[in-house]
């Protein structure tokens, strides 16, 4: 996708985040960072992102990946949550930000690294894929699209689908493990 | 979710058979601290996009469910306040019922049709002495009613008045209806006594006596 078609399509995808953002936050301060910080995001995976196709999923996806990244980083830091129980004071809309289990909002150097490191070894894996196989395999992963909303796009038979993205996800794991090992 | 569970979640995940809610719950389950080092491979495989959409879900899903409790309670406590009220405060029963389906007859009325009723019961003269001769037990007392008898059968009775519905006059009260009630009833066995008793009959009717 170009960049013209992306500030074609941006606006209605703002829209999506605002209301993502005004759901989980209460306000509309925090939606307008949502938005910002998701289109931007968006911007960065624009050479992935396939011209004529709808995004919505994808942004709503990025949107909420936002969201958590900001209760996160307010977690972290006293001052950004001092800020946002302010925020939600003056509002009154806002609900707690408690960090979900499984959030490593006091992750240590060494977690960091690992995650780090991790993140690292599945780009470098899905690199070594096919083709048809890494197209599929960030079709469901990233952009999470269903095997209906996949076949209508690639027009493929679900049970090849399937059975690529098995592949894909098989090879992708292996060599993930193998990676740490060493 | 068990461990066995998510352990077979992770096989239908690499065997491409998930859906995305099933990806969801597993990215929740794998994104826990001090899991497997495979389970964190699988985490980091569904990337944070996943993981971060089934929190966010996860988090929303807690909010709903929460304010809905906390919001009932003061519609069930007006409901149990509103009952108490309607039981306790609410207007008696027999009142809102019986009102204005009881009516008081007028006494006029009342004595002649008290004068019309007797007689007809005791009318039957044949069917009283048919009686006596069936019963050899007590033939003095039977004999005694069957003279009282032709001698109110030869009284001249007048023809009795029909009650209209003029003479129907709703109660206000229901207390003061059942004292008109007794009182009426009170004096017809009063008058009953006394015509058994000028008849020469002794009354043994204690329960009319009392009342």
């Amino acid at each position: 996708m170009t960049q013209d078609e992306f500030e074609h399509i941006a606006p209605a995808l703002r829209e999506l985040m605002l209301s993502v953002g005004r759901s989980f936050f209460g306000n509309d301060d925090d939606a307008e960072d949502v938005a910002q910080e998701g289109l931007v995001a968006l911007l960065r995976f624009i050479d992935r992102m396939e011209s004529g196709v709808r995004h919505d999923a994808l942004a709503i996806r990025v949107a909420k990946h936002c969201c958590m990244d900001m209760v996160r980083k307010r977690k972290s830091s006293p001052i950004l949550a001092l800020q946002a129980s302010k925020g939600r004071a003056v509002s009154g809309k806002m609900h707690g930000d408690v960090a979900p289990s499984g959030c490593d909002t006091g992750a240590s150097p060494h977690e960091h690294l690992e995650a780090k490191e991790l993140y690292e070894a599945v780009n470098e894996a899905v690199k070594h894929l096919k083709p048809s196989e890494r197209r599929l395999f960030e079709m469901r992963q990233i952009e999470g699209l269903e095997l209906d909303d996949i076949v209508k796009q690639t027009n493929i038979a679900k049970p090849s689908i399937k059975s690529i993205v098995s592949a894909a996800r098989k090879k992708v794991f292996a060599e993930i493990k193998e990676r740490l090992r060493t | 979710m068990t461990y066995n569970e998510t352990e077979i979640l992770i096989k239908k995940y690499l065997n491409g058979e998930t859906t995305a809610e099933e990806e969801k719950l597993l990215a929740r389950e794998v994104a826990r601290e001090d899991v497997p080092d495979d389970w964190k491979v699988i985490a980091g495989m569904l990337g944070e996009l996943t993981i971060d959409e089934a929190l966010f879900d996860q988090m929303m899903a807690e909010r709903k469910s929460k304010p809905r409790i906390m919001r009932l309670w003061p519609w069930v406590a007006a409901a149990c306040v509103a009952a108490i009220l309607i039981v306790f405060l609410g207007p008696p029963r027999e009142e809102t019922i019986t009102e204005p389906q009881i009516a008081k007859v007028d006494p006029k009325a009342k004595t002649v049709e008290v004068k019309g009723t007797e007689p007809k019961a005791i009318e039957p003269k044949e069917q009283n002495i048919s009686q006596v001769t069936a019963r050899p037990r007590q033939p003095h007392k039977a004999n005694r009613r069957a003279n009282v008898s032709k001698r109110i059968a030869k009284e001249e009775i007048p023809t009795p008045r029909p009650v209209e519905e003029s003479d129907i006059v709703p109660f206000e009260d229901s207390r003061m209806q059942f004292a008109e009630q007794a009182r009426s009833l009170r004096e017809r066995g009063n008058r009953v006594i006394q015509r058994v008793s000028m008849n020469g009959l002794p009354s043994n009717n204690y329960q009319l006596n009392d009342l």
